[in-house]
């Protein structure tokens, strides 16, 4: 699967690629770390949602958008920096909204098989 | 050069230790602030890459810590950040960050950014160097440390006004000077190795003496060599080898130790040599008393196109204002510790 005509790939492995200075063996262990991590990260946000716990909540989205950013799954890093700011600013209505579209990136993520 | 890597996300920390360590430099990573500092107060590190948001304790009190810690030399402190934190930003360079890097940053750029803090802490470690080093000298040798810091001057003088004069403009650079005023001082280091009853000696030298005192060159550049040897691109270790070695060459090619002629001599070593000349001879020393500013300026001015390069000798005419102004500002500090001075033989006046 060529990420640069699939614009649905969660992940745009050829900016990874140039960021790891072509590197792809680096690029792939980076990918099978996100994977895992990215579940993980998904179920503290849904937590914090869950509690109402608005610190939390701000502190999962934004290790996310952190580490999504750093693989290149920019939609997911994208949607969990929306997260984080709805948190910052209060409305857990906002951050529940934005967490179905978040729960598909995720799962894409989850999923997703690194080609070069 | 090791660097301990603070970073709580797997997937980054696994990122930023291969890079550093795919340019060379030697990894020690943890996962939040609080590990950091226990490292950091086992061993120093002279760099630290930490991120900004970690559990436990974070980057920016990480950074506070450490800066704190410092003891014997520098640790320079480079934060990663996220884009949108630009408040972050200001809370790092605040808490004394040195630079910082924002998500989702590349190798090439982490690298260079690494580099920068490797020359700086490097640069700090040159400038301790080169001023224990010329410590050693002024503890060692009859010299001052006012007659050392003249020398600088005097050289810095010299350069940036032949700087001016197209035959030496292409040679001379903001390196070249940078350098020059880094090593001047060192030039005598090789003294060190010259036996008292020599180096001492109030009187005329014997033919034997005179050569064993001559080999001070030698043993300088010995001082530069293995470490020259060891890192061949370093400008700064090139020119104080080569001042030390060529400060005594002469332009007819009658000097020592390697008697070369011309531009043979680097333009270093030929710069020190005028310097070194007019300040020993305007300074009281061991074995003569100090000369008027005009005698020596018109005992340079003979030699001009024997002992020194007579275009240097040129550009020296041109400065001689400032060379008294540095004379006056760093005057020698203790002229009475040498008691041996009132038999000393008076030079006269030329």
């Amino acid at each position: 699967m060529n990420t640069k005509t699939n614009p649905a790939a969660p992940v745009d492995s050829e900016q990874l690629v140039q960021r790891c200075n072509g590197k792809v063996q680096l690029a792939m262990r980076m990918l099978e770390m996100f994977r895992e991590d990215v579940v993980r990260q998904f179920s503290d946000i849904r937590n914090a949602v869950d509690q109402n716990d608005l610190e939390a909540l701000a502190r999962a989205a934004h290790a996310m958008k952190g580490t999504a950013s750093m693989v290149s799954a920019n939609e997911t890093s994208q949607l969990a920096a929306e997260i984080e700011v709805a948190a910052k600013g209060s409305d857990l209505e906002q951050a529940r909204a934005t967490l179905e579209s978040l729960s598909q990136q995720v799962e894409l993520c989850a999923r997703y098989k690194f080609s070069n | 050069m090791r660097i301990l890597l603070a970073e709580d996300d797997r997937t980054t920390r696994l990122f930023v230790s291969e890079a550093l360590m795919s340019a060379g430099f030697r990894v020690t990573a943890v996962e939040n602030g609080r590990q950091a500092l226990e490292k950091y107060r086992e061993q120093s590190f002279p760099m630290v890459v930490s991120d900004l948001d970690m559990p436990e304790m974070n980057g920016i009190e990480l950074c506070r810590q450490v800066k704190q810690q410092i003891r014997d030399s520098y640790t320079y402190f480079i934060m990663l950040t996220a884009q949108t934190d630009a408040s972050n930003v200001c809370s790092a360079l605040e808490a004394g960050a040195d630079d910082y890097v924002l998500k989702p940053y590349n190798e090439v750029e982490l690298v260079l950014r690494a580099q920068i803090g490797e020359r700086t802490v490097n640069l700090e470690t040159r400038d301790m160097m080169g001023m224990a080093m010329s410590k050693l000298v002024e503890k060692r040798s009859n010299e001052t440390c006012a007659h050392l810091r003249r020398i600088k001057e005097l050289c810095l003088v010299l350069t940036h006004a032949a700087r001016l004069v197209p035959d030496f403009a292409d040679e001379i650079d903001e390196q070249f000077i940078q350098g020059l005023g880094e090593t001047a001082w060192l030039h005598d280091i090789g003294k060190v190795a010259i036996p008292d009853s020599i180096l001492l000696k109030p009187s005329a030298l014997s033919q034997e003496e005179r050569s064993i005192m001559e080999t001070h060159t030698l043993h300088g550049a010995d001082v530069f060599a293995d470490a020259l040897q060891r890192y061949p691109e370093n400008r700064f270790l090139k020119m104080a080898y080569d001042i030390a070695i060529s400060h005594h060459e002469r332009w007819d090619g009658t000097g020592y130790p390697n008697k070369i002629p011309g531009d043979s001599i680097p333009l270093s070593g030929r710069i020190v040599a005028i310097c070194d000349v007019y300040d020993a001879l305007t300074s009281t020393r061991v074995y003569n008393d100090a000369m008027p500013h005009q005698c020596a300026v018109e005992l340079i001015l003979k030699s001009s196109g024997s002992h020194f390069d007579p275009r240097l000798v040129d550009v020296f005419l041109t400065c001689l204002s400032e060379f008294v102004e540095i004379k006056r500002r760093y005057p020698d500090e203790r002229p009475e510790a040498y008691p041996s001075l009132q038999n000393a033989p008076v030079l006269a006046p030329v």
